[in-house]
């Protein structure tokens, strides 16, 4: 029943004017902005937005990140940097999501490639203001901060979906993903 | 305005369609949208026929201005082609980020101009043309939708939308929708090949992700087509059944009231 009227209700998406469907895509991005800057909910509307995946938060920061970088790498290494940073982030992802399923976890791969995407945007702001002062200090320092903030969500969505005893080994590789990232941003 | 149309020249047909502009697309739709054939074919029939005709009878130089000619009137003939569709500006953004992401890959390639640049705006334009399609296109040209939603537990299930007439979709649309996205495909494809065997490793990561996109798109609609079609042969049966229920029952009431069965069933069995 749930179904069928659920069904109904997403019916009107049919003859929904454009610029509806552009405002609910817009918000849906919104949300989980949110979500990745203040991780703090178990609450049933988080994790109910969260369900609703996308891959333009992913594909935004992956593609700002590459960008970045490749600016900052030097001239005849630029385009190697990007295609790079874009595959690692992307085939990174995906291998994260693969070991969390292959744990036992029960997350879709879209839904968790989602979030881990767009919980690199701390690490991509890092990356952005690293480019003001060429300090390898300022960068680390940076860079560390970007890391812990980032840590903070996936941690709390990937322990939630593994048992207790797997909690480690779930959230190891989305810490080993992150700190690959955040040491091409130190480097380059 | 349709009769008049059918009565003049294949020349003139081309004329009268740049005169009466995309606004009248639902008229032009009614005399066209005959059983045999598709409607593309005559218009450019039409446009074979003209050109050479036309040349033969200036007697001018015939290399130049002939290719001239015929790169002229088969652009004529696809803006026609455009035009007729229901929605024309939707029909002209389906497939005008896949052509921009196509020519810009194309040309940019080969001119070896900044790679990161050309990198980043065809990924843009592809994933602009892929959300297009998904959410914008498919409902307006071929009333498809198709999205996957994630359930309580954890599974994903994909869940199809569609028209519930299918003949409210017209032809035109129905092919300027899924050859776009065929040939897309396919060009796309040979693409990743090329970069492949050229082990040119910095563009297979956009071939990629196009092909990516172009399947997820085909395979989505693919699939959402084919349970409308589920759905509607299963209407079609419950109609039919009901209507043959409804038949018998009529009947046998009719009987059981003393009356001849025919003058009850023959109105329900007509078609």
């Amino acid at each position: 029943m749930t179904e069928t009227s659920q069904h109904d209700a997403e019916l009107m998406t049919l003859d929904e004017p454009v610029l509806e469907t552009i405002k609910r895509d817009l918000k849906m991005i919104g949300a989980k902005l949110k979500f990745v800057f203040m991780p703090t909910a178990k609450s049933e509307d988080t994790i109910a937005e969260l369900r609703k995946w996308d891959l333009w938060g992913p594909l935004l920061f992956c593609l700002i990140l590459s960008v970045v970088l490749s600016v900052s790498a030097s001239e005849d290494q630029g385009s190697t940097v990007f295609a790079c940073v874009f595959v690692v982030v992307w085939v990174g992802a995906f291998i994260v999501t693969l070991n969390v399923q292959l744990l036992g976890g029960k997350v879709p791969n879209f839904q968790s490639v989602c979030v881990l995407g767009y919980c690199i945007c701390p690490l991509v702001l890092a990356a952005v203001l690293g480019m003001l002062w060429n300090n390898i200090f300022f960068k680390l320092a940076l860079v560390a901060a970007g890391y812990a903030w980032a840590m903070r969500a996936p941690v709390v969505f990937m322990a939630q979906l593994v048992s207790e005893e797997k909690k480690a080994l779930a959230v190891f590789p989305v810490g080993l993903f992150y700190l690959v990232i955040a040491w091409m941003i130190v480097i380059i | 305005m349709a009769l008049q149309q059918h009565g003049r020249g294949a020349e003139d047909e081309e004329l009268s369609f740049l005169e009466t502009g995309a606004g009248t697309s639902a008229s032009l739709n009614v005399p066209v949208a005959q059983p045999v054939g598709p409607p593309m074919e005559p218009l450019e029939m039409g446009t074979g026929t003209t050109t050479p005709g036309a040349q033969g009878q200036r007697g001018g130089a015939a290399g130049a201005s002939s290719i001239g000619g015929i790169v002229a009137s088969s652009a004529q003939g696809v803006a026609n082609m455009f035009k007729r569709a229901s929605h024309p500006k939707i029909a002209v953004a389906h497939v005008a980020f896949k052509v921009a992401a196509f020519f810009l890959y194309l040309f940019a390639g080969l001119v070896a101009d900044n790679f990161v640049v050309t990198f980043v705006v065809c990924v843009i334009l592809l994933a602009f043309d892929f959300w297009t399609v998904k959410n914008v296109t498919g409902r307006l040209m071929v009333g498809l939708r198709w999205w996957n939603e994630i359930e309580e537990d954890g599974s994903s299930s994909w869940r199809f939308e569609s028209v519930d007439n299918p003949d409210e979709v017209s032809t035109v649309d129905y092919r300027i929708f899924w050859y776009s996205m065929y040939i897309n495909f396919i060009l796309w494809a040979f693409f990743f090949f090329f970069a492949l065997i050229k082990f040119s490793f910095d563009w297979l990561p956009l071939t990629g992700v196009a092909i990516s996109l172009q399947t997820s798109n085909i395979y989505g609609y693919w699939q959402c087509s084919k349970d409308a079609k589920r759905r509607l042969q299963g209407a079609v049966q419950g109609a039919v059944t009901q209507g043959a229920l409804s038949a018998l029952s009529s009947g046998w009431i009719a009987r059981a009231m003393g009356r001849t069965p025919s003058e009850q069933t023959a109105p329900l069995q007509g078609p």
